[in-house]
């Protein structure tokens, strides 16, 4: 019969373990659901398989409102597991002490969180050897039974050397979803052979309990609302559901199908609870309630179904001591061993952590099988009562964390301390030593587990008014106040706009290597294929991204405490003088993807922030808005559109990091500590294009605020000016045309006569004279035609010839195109310029310029007037004034004498666009032009003063695409 | 970011329905599965109130 059993066991198992192999090769979100679901079931071990049926027999319903708050925390997921998950999603944790000692900060937390995690999970190592043993007992002989324990044991620790050196997940959820189902069949199975052959069928059960007192029995026990409460409480802190809640491997909407799923399960393996339990009332088989599911099928002599339970306790057993085992290794590892290990002598981490865990996992199975023999005697319910007590104190520190904002380090240490010291000396203490004498003298209620619902209560009492008192009375320190914010429910993580000394990802590498040796390379690389970048990023934001994902798989490999080590070692952060500001760029891509889950004024804030940011992005100038170290964080559709940088690869990255021209562009408006700058050319293939760029805010260079760069294409409107100067210059040449060719006729005729003379002429003296004079005429054209020439020169407008000129040469020049036109016969000019002056600049657009000035002073001159011309010079600077004595300017229109289309003159007589020429190829040339009327030292006439640079002027950043 | 709703829902099961379903549930001419009622419609409501969720992932 045994061997029978232990054949069909051994079946079930391999059935099992293929379906569950099936199901997870699917790999569809149904399939991937229902394995989720099933490994929650399999973390409570063998609590549904045999405490489930000893509660009912010793509570009644209590099991049903037990069962319901335990899974009650999965109902209310979006209360307490949700915020976990958000935060988890960005800093990363592995355990649930990383996740404390992140809130509470300093290696002591994980320290003590870890010992109370081991003191609290013992029982449960304990609870499954004895359903281990009760089942061993059935099957094979009493002499063989510790060994078999044993061997048990020893095969858990293989499976875990496995597990670990292999795909740790998916053989931990292989493992228990089969354990899992295992369960699910074996409890329906039970139910269902139990009412066919003990009752004939499910009505004549129903009518068997109407007969009984059985059902009166179930409702009338005194509800055990300690075991409801602790059930509930529990399941918070409860090391694997926290860890399944914080896996990252699984999705948010595979975690809310445990919303759901999970308390169906439970739900479905509660009810066959009561059949199980009626069978037994009837068949009074000579075994403890918990041996039920096992027993009543040997009884009823069903080997197969008896070998379907036995397979089911088997493996969901083994699945509780392997990934408890491994969960509280990871976490010894991450508390005691990685904060002080010198990881970057260790040639490969990955395999050290590994065998360390496996050795740690030993440890804690051969620990808790040498210390079961002394606590044997209670029963699995005992265990899970004992041990959901314990692990019930770390809930309030838990719940706090994302909740309590005021609750600090000191006040959840001694509440937690206080509570374990009660739980453990009342509860835990009495189960290897028993009764302790000596104390009933002090205490009413004796100590043990016949008291657990009052000490268990007690103890988290006593919990939870400690951290209360403490962390009311204690202050708590900047880093605590910060951390906690950080972990608030309604918290958005963001991560402070903190520079890194790192400037490229090469050089976090190499930073990175110094701690962690080769591995550095590969964790590097996988962070990057995370965050979609590549090696060449130097955007600050970007890097700081690519920080904060390898603190968040540092953390998840190494634990917090190491990870921290390393980060402050390898890639610190650059002191800061002030208070960092948030990362705007992080915040704007958060917002933009969880933004739907915002609420209330919250989602209508954010509903406002879109619409700002629309209005920004389609602002018809562009704007920037930069941080004082230059960084972008703000690049608007026009910006796009003006400089095809799309914002993505803009935002984020620094100024100096920009493309050119755009970079020179900005960096030179930035370094002039001037308001605005119109006019500045820049060249793109070839291409002229000009831009107005203005700055917001003080002049004073403040480097505490953000910045903000208004930038106008004005390229159009350049255009447009040029073409109207264009005109003027064209109207110019026109107007002296008729001068010049008068002025060219007469040597004209002058060498016309002396050529007929030259026909008569005979001697060579004669000759040689005549000869000279059509030379000189000759020449005298050649000076009138280059005048003109010079003039007319249809230069390429965009294009400035800047080149030594000759001041006094220049003037000349003008001077004698007006005299050709006879437009300058009534004045007289005094031209006191130093011949030696030479400016760098554009000679034919000085031709321009003195030619208006100078016809303005004629036309404003009386008859025999002097138009006085002067000129000084600098190093930096040459000034040049024209002075007439005529009328002056106007007072109405004296403010406006550079805008385009004002005049004094008479209707038909000037086209108002002479001094507006004057002033934008002044600017050009990157001078200035100013007119006071009276003229300087006298009473009447105007001056106009116009002062040019010495040296050449360049506006132009040009830049040739590839 | 507070789930309002859910906290709503919760005040309503703890004050009104649970007081009432346990009442139902324990009656004395009652079937024995009715408590496994009251826990189904709990976790129909929870499904119902999942089903409309939006998700951030795609």
């Amino acid at each position: 019969m045994s061997l029978n059993i232990i054949f069909y066991t051994f079946g079930f198992v391999l059935l099992a373990g293929a379906t569950s192999g099936v199901l997870i090769k699917a790999n569809r979100p149904a399939s991937n659901a229902l394995l989720l679901n099933l490994a929650l079931v399999a973390g409570t071990g063998v609590l549904l398989a045999m405490g489930s049926l000893e509660i009912a027999g010793r509570h009644g319903y209590t099991l049903i409102m037990a069962m319901i708050s335990f899974t009650l925390i999965f109902l209310v997921s979006p209360l307490i597991f949700f915020p976990l998950r958000r935060l988890v999603a960005v800093v990363k944790f592995a355990t649930p002490i990383d996740f404390l000692t992140f809130r509470y900060r300093k290696e002591i937390v994980a320290k003590v969180t870890c010992l109370c995690f081991i003191v609290g999970s013992a029982p449960l190592f304990f609870a499954q050897f004895s359903a281990l043993l009760s089942l061993l007992e059935a099957l094979v002989p009493q002499s063989a039974v510790i060994p078999a324990l044993w061997v048990i044991g020893a095969l858990t620790a293989l499976f875990n050397r496995h597990t670990l050196e292999s795909d740790k997940v998916r053989n931990l959820l292989w493992l228990m979803s089969s354990a899992s189902l295992l369960l699910l069949s074996s409890m329906a199975m039970t139910a269902w052979l139990c009412i066919d052959n003990v009752f004939g069928n499910l009505d004549a059960m129903n009518q068997w309990i109407a007969n009984s007192s059985h059902i009166e029995q179930l409702r009338q026990t005194n509800p055990e609302y300690s075991i409801v409460s602790i059930f509930m409480i529990a399941s918070i802190a409860l090391p694997l559901n926290f860890n399944l809640v914080i896996k990252n491997e699984i999705s948010d909407r595979l975690f809310g199908a445990t919303a759901y799923g999970y308390p169906l399960l439970i739900m479905l393996l509660c009810i066959p609870v009561l059949p199980l339990l009626w069978a037994g009332k009837v068949l009074q088989p000579a075994v403890p309630l918990q041996d039920y599911p096992f027993s009543l099928p040997l009884l009823l002599d069903s080997p197969v179904i008896a070998a379907l339970s036995a397979a089911s306790i088997l493996l969901l057993a083994i699945s509780l001591i392997s990934s408890l085992s491994i969960m509280l290794a990871q976490m010894i590892l991450n508390s005691f061993y990685l904060p002080e290990k010198k990881l970057q002598n260790q040639p490969n981490i990955d395999k050290w952590i590994t065998h360390r865990m496996v050795v740690i996992s030993l440890a804690l199975i051969t620990l808790t099988l040498l210390l079961y023999p002394s606590v044997t005697g209670m029963s699995v319910t005992d265990y899970y009562l004992l041990a959901f007590s314990g692990l019930a104190q770390l809930t309030p520190g838990i719940l706090a964390a994302i909740y309590l904002p005021r609750i600090n380090r000191r006040g959840f240490l001694i509440g937690l301390c206080g509570g374990m010291f009660i739980w453990f000396s009342t509860l835990m203490l009495p189960m290897f030593v028993g009764e302790l004498r000596g104390l009933e003298g002090y205490f009413s209620i004796s100590f043990g587990m016949q008291n657990w619902a009052i000490w268990s209560v007690e103890a988290l009492l006593v919990n939870i008014l400690l951290c209360s008192i403490f962390s009311a009375f204690t202050p708590m320190d900047e880093e605590q106040v910060s951390f906690a914010r950080l972990c608030m429910a309604d918290n958005v993580y963001v991560p402070a706009r903190v520079s890194l000394k790192q400037k490229s990802v090469a050089e976090i590498q190499k930073s990175l290597e110094a701690s962690l040796g080769d591995s550095a390379r590969v964790d590097v690389s996988t962070a990057l294929g995370a965050l979609n970048l590549d090696m060449n990023e130097r955007r600050p934001a970007a890097l700081r991204q690519l920080r904060d994902q390898l603190s968040a798989s540092l953390n998840l490999r190494l634990g917090v405490l190491a990870a921290t080590r390393v980060m402050q070692q390898t890639l610190p952060l650059a002191p800061s003088t002030d208070k960092e500001p948030n990362d705007i760029y992080l915040i704007e891509s958060m917002l933009a993807i969880h933004g739907n889950r915002l609420t209330g004024v919250a989602s209508e804030l954010n509903k406002l922030r879109v619409h700002h940011q629309e209005i920004l992005d389609n602002l018809p100038i562009g704007l920037i808005a930069m941080a004082p170290s230059g960084e972008v964080l703000k690049w608007n559709v026009t910006m796009t559109r003006y400089t095809l940088i799309p914002a993505e690869l803009a935002t984020g990255g620094s100024i100096n990091e920009l493309p050119q021209p755009w970079r020179d562009l900005f960096i030179q408006f930035l370094q002039k500590h001037v308001p605005w700058e119109d006019n500045l050319r820049i060249s793109i293939d070839g291409h002229e294009r000009w831009f107005y760029i203005r700055r917001s805010g003080d002049l004073v260079d403040d480097d505490t605020g953000d910045r903000i760069l208004l930038i106008e294409e004005q390229t159009q409107a350049v255009r447009m000016r040029q073409s109207y100067m264009e005109n003027e210059r064209l109207a110019s040449v026109g107007r002296l045309a008729a001068g010049v060719a008068h002025e060219i006729g007469n040597p004209i005729t002058a060498i016309a006569c002396v050529a007929q003379n030259l026909h008569y002429q005979q001697t060579p003296a004669h000759i040689d004279t005549a000869t000279s004079q059509i030379l000189s005429q000759t020449q005298r054209i050649d000076r009138i035609v280059k005048s003109l020439i010079n003039l007319s020169r249809g230069d390429d407008a965009e294009l400035s010839i800047q080149q030594p000129v000759n001041l006094l040469q220049t003037i000349n020049e003008a001077i004698q195109l007006l005299q050709l036109n006879g437009e300058a016969e009534h004045v007289k000019f005094e031209c006191q310029v130093n011949p030696e002056i030479l400016i760098e600049s554009d000679a034919q657009k000085l031709i321009q310029i003195f030619l208006n000035i100078l016809n303005n002073a004629i036309d404003a001159s009386p008859d025999d007037a002097c138009i006085t011309i002067t000129a000084s010079q600098s190093s930096l600077q040459t000034e040049v004034t024209v002075s007439d004595q005529g009328t002056g300017v106007n007072e109405t229109v004296r403010g406006r004498l550079f805008e385009p289309f004002v005049t004094s003159k008479e209707p038909g007589q000037g086209t108002g666009l002479g001094l507006w020429v004057v002033f934008n190829l002044t600017r050009e040339l990157g001078g200035h032009v100013s007119v006071s009327s009276p003229a300087i030292d006298s009473d009447s006439g105007s001056t106009a003063v116009l002062q040019l640079p010495s040296k050449a002027h360049q506006k132009t950043i040009n830049y040739e695409a590839t | 970011m507070l789930n309002y709703r859910l906290v709503a829902a919760l005040i309503l099961l703890l004050t009104a329905v649970f007081p009432m379903a346990t009442q139902w549930a324990m009656e004395a001419n009652g079937g024995w599965f009715r408590p496994f009622f009251v826990w189904g419609f709990m976790i129909f409501s929870c499904y119902m109130m999942q089903r409309k969720r939006t998700w951030d992932e795609p």
